[in-house]
């Protein structure tokens, strides 16, 4: 359906733009479920998570470049950055937004 | 994407690579010179090419500059310390029309002529982290994105190889060039590889608020201030406008030394200086300790009397130990060379990258027509040998401007700026306008300018070599002079052997005795594992 070049830019937004934006997830959601669960206090859980985040970020976007079904990449990326920002949403307002 | 994950790595690796290799090496090229970012200041600002004395001033020494700074409207002003590697007091803070940064005698506390340069630590290192372009952070995010690509190559570049210990130990010198700059680039790339690994992420670590700051926007619901207070301890209270003297001064930093079991503070800050709601705020030393600790007293102004200490918490002192690991703000003079040396080795493999790619694809780009080859090279030569020479540029153009240079409004500092960036735009053009010759010619006019630089130095400010290395508080003088001249006949060696190439030209200067040495670290090896392998197999 996609042509060689527009399939890597989507690629390209995937990996860069949809691996952030689920990093950033992941990242936010670990740093509310360790203080949340009491874990740790506020500011240590914040800087763990955010120190982790470049972690994750390096994962996702290796495997936005080996995956080889581009339709599979964005719809699991899609699930992945609904699913820790709802999640993370959700648990901050269950502790009553901050 | 590609059939295989090695494929789809060699892919990712190749294209990383050849986009973001121009920001990469600028920087780890200025990344590396940060390493010696105060010896720069030394060279560059000759005025604060001072000894460090044996004392430190009574902190009373600078009640007259804090009223001063008042007076003109500062609400914050600091003072660092001196230390070995930087012997002047600075002071800062900023009033109604700016910005102001001086820098004190160590020995009278009197303010020393304004060096008009940025040098290192205000060029070059800011440079390293934000290219020097501060308009919404887009420097810090350039930086940052060339942080994870650096991640993203080092893990790539692994797994494209299968046999990375031998690589380690090939080093086929007597091949074809292609082949010698792979092998070069491997070498470089897995003896640097925990290095560049740890290196770029913990220089993406330090700016973590900046990358990710959804995090804490998260967790803090957007509330900067509570945040910075309970991570940095950062403490400040509403001015009274009630005018108040301060207390004395020196009982506070005696308390502060008593504290710290002797330790010496590393700055002093005034907040709301002449204010009743005056904050004085002594931070410790790190220069012993590897981790940037943040432990901050706090005394009341008018009173003097004790509020509050301030230290880390244990996560936030990892990111302090992470920072510090990429900082290096401790004195070793042996790990600072190595993270010089390292820092090179990154600069080379980037160098290498470029170079293989355009070889691999010389031939069959000039066969085909296609314009790819020479828009890279033109984009390697002005990444690679145009930032040195803009940094030469840059340096050169220091010792040759007057103390009172001006010029279309532009001061002596903005004025060397502008000598860097003009040097790195004409480098480009260059190579694209002269690409058979441009590696050369730019070879040679790296060696031309180290020279130039080298012996303006001796001229301007009198402190040649046979002085600088043989004057204890020349040394970062003399350092630098002895590192320019090595670079600059690395690059007329390289200038020379580019002349005359031949097939087997490469061969004879470093072939044989990296050959040599290889093959017997490789054969002690593969006893050891000969060894370990006959062991095991006897025990079972």
């Amino acid at each position: 359906m996609l042509g060689g070049s527009s399939r890597i830019v989507l690629r390209l937004l995937a990996a860069i733009g949809g691996g952030y934006a689920v990093a950033s997830g992941l990242a936010a959601l670990t740093a509310v479920i360790l203080f949340v669960t009491g874990g740790l206090p506020r500011s240590e859980a914040v800087i763990l998570a955010s120190m982790l985040a470049f972690l994750f970020y390096l994962a996702l976007l290796l495997w936005a470049f080996a995956e080889r079904s581009l339709l599979r990449l964005c719809s699991m990326l899609a699930v992945a950055g609904v699913v820790s920002w709802g999640a993370t949403i959700g648990l901050m307002r269950l502790v009553g937004g901050g | 994407m590609e059939p295989t994950f090695r494929a789809s790595m060699n892919w990712l690796h190749t294209w990383t690579g050849v986009v973001l290799g121009g920001l990469l090496f600028a920087v780890f090229w200025m990344g590396t010179l940060s390493v010696f970012d105060r010896e720069i200041d030394r060279w560059m600002a000759p005025t604060t090419r001072l000894a460090l004395p044996d004392k430190t001033l009574p902190a009373e020494t600078f009640r007259s500059s804090i009223e001063a700074a008042a007076a003109a409207g500062a609400t914050i002003w600091t003072i660092f310390l001196p230390e070995e590697r930087q012997p002047v007091y600075r002071e800062a803070y900023r009033n109604k029309d700016g910005f102001v940064l001086r820098f004190l005698d160590p020995v009278t506390g009197a303010a020393l002529p304004d060096p008009g340069t940025l040098a290192g630590t205000r060029f070059i290192f800011p440079f390293h982290y934000s290219l020097n372009i501060r308009v919404w952070d887009i420097g810090y995010w350039l930086v940052g994105i060339a942080g994870m690509a650096m991640l993203v190559l080092c893990v790539s570049g692994v797994v494209i190889h299968r046999k990375i210990f031998t690589e380690f130990f090939t080093f086929r010198a007597e091949k074809k060039p292609r082949r010698l700059i792979l092998d070069l680039h491997n070498v470089t790339g897995v003896l640097g590889l925990p290095f560049h690994f740890i290196i770029s992420l913990s220089g993406l670590i330090i700016f973590f608020s900046i990358y990710f700051p959804s995090v804490w926007q998260v967790a803090y619901d957007g509330k900067r201030e509570l945040f910075n207070r309970e991570t940095w301890g950062t403490y400040s209270r509403p001015k009274t406008d009630q005018a108040a003297p301060l207390a004395p001064l020196d009982a506070m930093v005696a308390e502060a030394r008593r504290v710290w079991g002797g330790e010496e503070p590393h700055y002093m800050r005034v907040t709301n200086p002449g204010d009743a709601a005056a904050i004085v705020q002594i931070g410790r030393a790190y220069r012993d300790v590897v981790t940037m600790r943040v432990d901050i007293l706090y005394f009341d102004g008018p009173s003097g009397a004790f509020l509050n200490r301030f230290e880390t918490s244990p996560m936030v002192t990892v990111q302090r130990f992470i920072s510090g690991l990429h900082f290096i703000q401790f004195q070793h003079w042996t790990l600072r060379w190595i993270y010089f040396a390292l820092g090179l080795v990154g600069c080379v493999l980037i160098a290498t990258g470029y170079l293989f790619w355009l070889e691999s694809r010389r031939r069959k780009h000039a066969q085909l027509g296609m314009r790819g080859v020479p828009l890279v090279e033109g984009l390697a030569v002005g990444s690679v040998t145009g930032i040195v020479l803009a940094t030469l540029g840059f340096f050169v153009a220091n010792r040759l401007l007057p103390l009172d240079a001006a010029f279309l409004g532009a001061g002596r500092a903005s004025l060397e700026m502008w000598a860097f960036y003009l040097v790195w735009l004409a480098t480009f053009a260059h190579a694209w306008l002269r690409p058979l010759r441009a590696w050369i010619e730019q070879s040679w006019m790296i060696a031309a300018l180290v020279a130039a630089a080298v012996v303006l130095n001796w001229i301007t400010t009198g402190d040649h070599l046979g002085r600088s290395l043989t004057h204890g508080s020349l040394g970062a003088v003399g350092g630098m002079d002895l590192v320019l001249l090595v670079g600059g006949l690395t690059a007329a060696l390289t200038a020379l052997k580019l002349e005359h190439r031949r097939p087997d030209a490469a061969t004879c200067l470093i072939g044989p005795t990296w050959k040599v040495m290889a093959a017997m670290i490789h054969r002690s090896i593969s006893q050891c594992f000969a060894f370990g392998r006959a062991r095991r197999r006897g025990g079972t």
